[in-house]
């Protein structure tokens, strides 16, 4: 099975280059916005019901935001992208249906909580979130995880005929096969899962403390610094598992200016990509994990509020460069490994040029939507941390 | 590569005489029979005349609240308050229909004259797509009727001031 050759036009190169960047862009920022859902396994913290409202009107004036990033990370993606979103949402079926499945279960649940008559009880609400902040993040991990390890295909571009799984087996598991065949780096996905995990669930923690009110909540932003310190353990774990995979991980590469676009297994191949480009990467990825650590230690082990800025900046970092790593410098961003040709790389499974430059002219755009946001953020954040009173007497409090 | 070049230019009818290959009916292609080029009529004729009806009555009913609102006769006006407590499903009634007119009418094509909607779809075992489509019901099932027995309490409860 071989490739259409790769018309490789500068022109059509650098946008297909122009838009994986903005997915990374995209993808750090929704790995910091994961602190709602991670927040959403909190709940436990809390001791009585006003400490609950305060965690779930802290997270509700957010989450919106966070399903709004995921979005665009996965419209972008898709977009720029198209034979990657038949690919893996076709293929990998269970794993996305499972992904929508959690996040459907969120949108509602914050609405209806605190509702009388809401039919199946404020615990069935509090489980969904929770089941959204778990099963959501872990499997979105796991998947990216894939990004690394490969996935089971074969897709033959001339007849455009794509097979998930092998059909011998009878059962097809439609993507969930990441989290159990161990010989093809289930061990990988699952530590990059935990690990996606542990960073919103402590970042969902930094955040809390920085939103509740320090005298109101003074027992749950104690018992959040307490969360921090054990996840943080968690995540050292997980991150350990996952450097040790992408040091010894076979990568998938492959040349951009072959017009045949072979890919191959080449050893060390993510350390190489850490290093190339000047090791602008390495840079950008050793600074993310010094305000990651900055963060934890500020809140977590010591007692300012303001960890989750430094941890979040950091976040952000850390996620646009594991998504660089992937798929730049000539590395297949949705590996095969039924079949090494089947690969995708940002060359092979880019929309046309024509595509891509209009998508660009419209990017432009972005800028000034972030900069809406980060001014309608500053302006709730300017009226102060949330008090038990603004619970007691909002009539828009959740 | 040759063998996607081969079958793109392979002579697939001849009219009159003049060869057609693949290239030139692009999508047209793949249907096999004349009465697959439209979509089933009558679906979508009935569909969009509910929603544009639809959308007439609402103008009507507002008109009719507007007029009463300047009368001052709206508290009063028993029949445009019952008017309006029957119309509160008709929104959802007429988006449905919509989406239907879109979404029926728009075959056989996902691109219109490029790829039928046979083509585009993933070839995925029929027991997956049930049961997301089994597993997604019953949570929307569920949910809408969590959602109007919210509702239904907060009419109950009337509005504020009303006590």
């Amino acid at each position: 099975m071989t490739w259409a050759p790769i018309t490789v036009d500068a022109t059509h190169f650098y946008l297909q280059f122009y838009w994986w960047i903005i997915v990374a862009v995209l993808g750090g920022l929704f790995l910091f916005m994961t602190f709602v859902q991670g927040g959403q396994t909190l709940f436990h913290v809390a001791k009585d019901e006003i400490e609950e409202r305060g965690i779930l009107n802290s997270l509700g004036r957010k989450w919106e935001l966070t399903f709004t990033t995921l979005v665009m990370f996965g419209g972008a993606l898709y977009a720029a992208f198209p034979l990657f979103y038949s690919v893996s949402f076709g293929g990998a079926y269970w794993v996305w249906m499972l992904i929508l499945f959690a996040f459907v279960l969120q949108a509602v649940s914050y609405e209806y909580m605190n509702r009388t008559g809401n039919l199946i009880g404020k615990g069935a609400y509090k489980f969904f979130l929770y089941f959204n902040g778990v099963v959501g993040i872990v499997l979105i991990g796991a998947a990216v995880g894939t990004f690394f390890t490969g996935s089971n295909f074969t897709y033959d571009p001339a007849t455009r005929i794509l097979e998930w799984g092998t059909a011998k087996d009878g059962f097809n598991l439609r993507g969930l096969e990441a989290a159990i065949d161990f010989k093809h780096g289930a061990w990988f996905n699952l530590a990059m899962g935990v690990l996606v995990f542990a960073v919103a669930r402590i970042l969902g923690a930094l955040w809390l403390i920085n939103d509740l009110d320090e005298k109101d909540f003074a027992d749950v932003v104690a018992r959040l610094r307490a969360v921090v310190k054990r996840c943080f353990v968690v995540l050292l774990v997980a991150l350990v598992i996952v450097l040790y995979g992408l040091i010894t991980l076979k990568g998938y590469a492959y040349d951009i200016h072959d017009p045949k676009g072979t890919v191959s297994l080449v050893a060390g191949k993510y350390l190489q990509n850490l290093l190339a480009f000047g090791a602008i990467q390495l840079i950008v990825f050793l600074v993310g994990v010094v305000l990651f650590v900055l963060g934890v230690f500020q809140s977590g082990f010591g007692s300012s509020r303001k960890g989750i800025w430094a941890a979040g900046l950091g976040t952000v970092l850390i996620g646009i460069i594991v998504f660089t790593l992937a798929g730049l410098n000539g590395t297949a961003f949705y590996p095969s490994y039924a079949d090494l040709q089947s690969s995708l790389t940002i060359q092979n499974a880019s929309g046309s040029k024509y595509t891509l430059m209009v998508m660009a002219w419209v990017s432009v755009a972005v800028p000034f939507v972030l900069g809406y946001i980060i001014y309608v953020w500053y302006q709730m954040k300017k009226q102060g941390p949330i008090t038990k009173e603004e619970i007691l007497t909002d009539d828009h409090a959740y | 590569m040759e063998a996607a070049k081969a079958e793109f230019y392979k002579v697939v009818a001849d009219v009159n005489g003049v060869k057609v290959t693949r290239a030139d009916l692009m999508g047209y292609g793949y249907l096999t029979d004349p009465t697959k080029l439209y979509p089933p009529v009558a679906p979508v004729f009935y569909s969009f005349h509910i929603m544009v009806a639809l959308g007439f009555w609402f103008i009507l009913l507002f008109l009719l609240a507007y007029v009463s609102i300047l009368k001052g006769t709206f508290e009063n006006n028993t029949l445009v308050q019952k008017l309006a407590v029957l119309s509160v499903p008709l929104p959802w009634i007429g988006t449905s229909f919509g989406w239907m007119t879109a979404e029926i009418g728009r075959q056989p094509w996902t691109v219109f004259g490029v790829l039928p909607t046979s083509e585009s779809v993933t070839p995925i075992a029929l027991q997956n797509v049930q049961a997301t489509f089994f597993l997604f019901l019953t949570a929307f099932v569920i949910l809408g009727i969590a959602e109007l027995k919210i509702l239904f309490t907060v009419v109950k409860h009337g509005p504020k001031g009303a006590h």
